[in-house]
This record gives C-alpha cells, structure tokens and sequence, in this order.
C-alpha cells in the first residue's frame, strides 16, 4: 500500500516536468507541491475538529488517537506548505512574507496545533488529555477561520482562488493529479500515526505488571 | 432556602472572586506596575521616534493588557488550585457553568481595570488624544476584555492543571486571540487617528462577535474541562 | 490560475527557487517519514 503510495506521488510528481511554462515563468512549479500540501493541512484541521467533537460526545481511545494523528500530520503539511508559499512569494511577491489572510491563516494555523501537541505532550493522564485536547481543538477549529475572515479586511497580497474556469487544461491536470498524490501520502502518514498513537493510548492504560514478576524482567 | 439558581449562583461567585482579588491588593498593583513597564519596554525597544510609537499607540495598549493578562489569569488558578477550593466548589452544588462565569467575568473586569489605567499612561507618553468620543473608548476596552477573559478562563483552567502550565497558557491562548487583538488594536487606534471612513463599527461588530461566540464556547466547554 | 496583471515580462529562470521548494517539501516529509517509522510500535510488552 506504502509502494502504491509513493509510486503515485513519484509519478505524478514527475509530470511537474511536463507542463509548460506560463507567464510567471518556472517558479510557478512550487504551486503543484504548495497548494496540495496547504489543501491537506486543511483537511487535517477538519478532521481533528470533527474528532474532537466526536470526542466529548462518546470518548473512544481511537477517536483521541486520530485527533493526535491529525494535528500531527496537519502540523506538518502545514510547515512545509506554508514554507513552499514563502518561497514562492519571492519571486512573485519579492517579499518572503506578506500579512495576506491566507499566510497570516496559516501562520496562526502552525502555532495553535503546536499548542495542541504541546498540551498533549504535558498532560500525563490519558483521560484528561483526551477531554482537554478536543476542547482546545474545538476552540482551534472555530479560531481559524475566523481568524481568516478578520485578516481579509487588511490587505491582501494573495493570489485568487484558482477555479477550473480560470486555469488553462494543462495546468489543471497536473495540479489535481499532485493533489491526488499528496493526498494518498497524507492517508498514509495519518494512518500510520494513528497507529503509534492507538498503540501509546493501549499501553497507557494497560495496568502495569506487578514488581518482580517474570514477564517483566524479560521485557526490559 | 432555596439554592440559587445559575445567575445567583454565578453572582455570589463573582463577589467572591472579586473580594479576593480586593484582597491582594497588591497582586494588582503588580500587574499594572507590569503593564506600565511593559510599555515603556516597547517605548524603549520601538525607538524614540515619537510619530513611530504614536502610530502604534493602540497595538501597544493590548499588547500590554494581553501580557497582563496571562500573569493573572495564571494567577486565579493557581489560588483555587493550592487551596484546591475548585473541589470544594465542585462539592457545593455550584454548577460548573456559574464557576465559569463568575471566574471569566472577574477575570474581565480585572483588564478592564488595567486597560482603563493604562490609557492615560499612554495619553501621556505617547502623546496621542482619544478622538473619538469616550464611551466608545470604553465600549472597546469592555469588549476587549471580555474576549481576552472567556478563552482565557477556558483554557486557564486547563493549563493549571498541566505541566509548563506557565507557558502553555499563552502558547494556547495567543492564537484564539488573534482577531480579537486585530480588532480591539485597530479600533484602539481609531480612537486615537480618528475614524474618516467610518471603519469603527466594523470592527466593533467582529469583536462583539468574537466575545458572543468565545463566551459561548467557554460556557459550553467549561464543564468537560473541570469534571473528574 | 489567475494570474496578476503583471507585465509581459516573464520571470527569467527561477529554477533554483523550485528546487529549493521541492527540495524543503522532500527532505521535510522523508524526515517526518522517518520520525514516524522510529516511532512505529514494534514487540509491544505483552
């Protein structure tokens, strides 16, 4: 499943060769990473957010793990995209930086899921963490975008949003194919984190071996 | 007797948290001596350039509340925790709802007080003028400090029960705060520039929004965070 | 995508810019990659 995965991602990735050039010139070539990783950021944020609302209505250990998993993986698509955005404004922009709605978003976006995974790491009872992180994540969900919607009414440097109608065929393929591509590596990487996070929760709340016993000693 | 109901009982709450902040007297002369100083570091780090900090006269003054803010709002947890009086307010039959909103009402009232001592600080050193009418003014610090209060509160009580609670407070709260502090810090420094375009209401209306919302969500949430 | 209505001028080059971004995105999700691999739990304590 992994190898599926990443063939695609290679594959697709490869066409970024392809396309031709348009009037910005080969820098426009960080759109075909930038734009699916920042889309699956988003959708991280999304399902952390349903997670944590899941959460407080029926608490389920799998529920809490893949609110981890998702904050987790968001976080870093979030990095890495919102970084291929500033390499990108260089060029375009000639700036690194631009207090524009979508980066200031994102930006706040970074540091509020840091926050949850830096709750998440000093809590210590399964439990409260658990109930903790999905109200913060609740309260996260609901910041950003209005956090977005508040910036817009500053300026914005932003591109508009690109709709089928406006971009030229052969630059929409590529793009919904690398889409496709991350979005199969995102799965992949959500699914494993799921996995280490189900894991910790089940070790955590397994009650301890008594001192002394075997089992114990053969362990460690 | 009957037991009060959520407003009576979120009323006595309130007294109660107010005479112990009365109580410390000096914990809130600390906190504005710190405000102060907090504006006189950006004063002095924002360079003498007088036109410069003028502009920025409005950002500063919630930026120095916001600071404030999370020194206090730590604070207020951590008497309820070294007294654990949360588990004694929990045995009252005090509904986790009133002790939300008495402890962000106090909370609120608190900046308030530090927000409207530091204007005239900032009329003085910065040497801006409130243009707009005062009750405008005072209608943006109110609603400024309600929006700092609810998140705080909420994720106040959360944090004082974690480790790095210190840093985690802020590390949680600053982001929820963003657009409050956009809107309380532009519509601040309307006061002060004026407002030709008539652009105070907008943002006016995004930080009631932000308060109606954020209270909502405390008020929501709050039990989750305190039940065992 | 729309493109802003900058002159005729296309940007000259700029590939160091793409290999630099495609070079972060790639090292960034091999490192997490990794990060999630040493993480994998494996021979679970019974």
């Amino acid at each position: 499943m992994l190898t599926v995965a990443m063939l695609a991602l290679g594959a697709w990735l490869a066409l970024v060769k392809a396309p031709p050039e348009r009037e910005m010139g080969d820098v426009y070539r960080i759109m075909y990473a930038h734009v699916p990783l920042v889309q699956m950021a988003l959708l991280a944020a999304t399902i952390n957010c349903a997670c944590s609302v899941v959460y407080l209505i029926r608490a389920s250990w799998r529920t809490d793990s893949l609110a981890e998993a998702s904050a987790e993986v968001g976080l870093v698509f979030a990095v890495l995209g919102t970084a291929l955005g500033s390499i990108f404004g260089r060029p375009t922009w000639g700036v690194y930086w631009a207090w524009d709605p979508r980066l200031t978003s994102m930006a706040i976006f970074i540091v509020a899921y840091a926050g949850y995974l830096a709750l998440r790491r000093f809590v210590d009872d399964p439990e409260k963490r658990a109930v903790w992180s999905a109200v913060a994540g609740i309260v996260i969900a609901v910041d950003v975008p209005i956090v977005y919607f508040s910036v817009r009414w500053w300026k914005s440097l932003h591109q508009v949003q690109s709709s089928t109608k406006t971009v030229d065929p052969a630059i929409y393929w590529p793009l919904r194919a690398n889409i496709l591509a991350y979005f199969l590596l995102f799965i992949v990487f959500l699914g494993i984190r799921y996995a280490i996070a189900h894991a910790a929760r089940r070790r955590e709340t397994t009650v301890p071996e008594p001192a002394g016993s075997l089992s114990r000693a053969v362990a460690s | 007797m009957k037991a009060p109901g959520l407003l009576g009982t979120t009323w006595i709450l309130f007294r109660k948290d107010l005479l112990l902040e009365w109580r410390s007297r000096s914990r809130i002369n600390a906190l504005v001596f710190f405000s102060l100083a907090t504006l006189l570091l950006f004063s002095f780090a924002l360079g003498p350039d007088t036109a410069l900090l003028r502009r920025g006269a409005g950002g500063y003054l919630w930026l120095a509340v916001l600071l404030a803010s999370v020194l206090s709002l730590g604070e207020s947890f951590r008497v309820e925790r070294e007294n654990a009086s949360l588990e004694g307010l929990r045995l009252v039959p005090a509904p986790a709802r009133a002790i939300f909103l008495s402890k962000a009402l106090a909370n609120a009232v608190l900046l308030l007080g530090l927000a409207v001592v530091l204007v005239p600080v900032l009329v003085a050193i910065l040497d801006v003028r409130v243009v707009l009418p005062l009750p405008t003014l005072l209608l943006i610090l109110v609603l400024g400090s309600l929006a700092i209060a609810a998140p705080g509160t909420l994720h106040g009580a959360i944090a004082s029960h974690a480790r790095a609670r210190d840093v985690l407070l802020p590390l949680l709260l600053f982001p929820i705060l963003i657009p409050a502090l956009v809107a309380a810090a532009k519509s601040t420094a309307l006061v002060f520039d004026g407002d030709p375009m008539g652009q105070v209401d907008s943002w006016l209306g995004l930080l009631a929004s932000f308060d109606l919302l954020y209270w909502a969500l405390g008020f929501a949430l709050f039990p989750r965070v305190i039940e065992e | 995508m729309v493109l802003a209505a900058v002159g005729e001028g296309r940007i000259q080059g700029g590939w160091e810019y793409v290999r630099a971004a495609y070079g972060i995105a790639w090292t960034g999700m091999t490192l997490y990659a990794i990060s999630l691999w040493v993480r994998w739990p494996r021979g679970e304590r019974q």
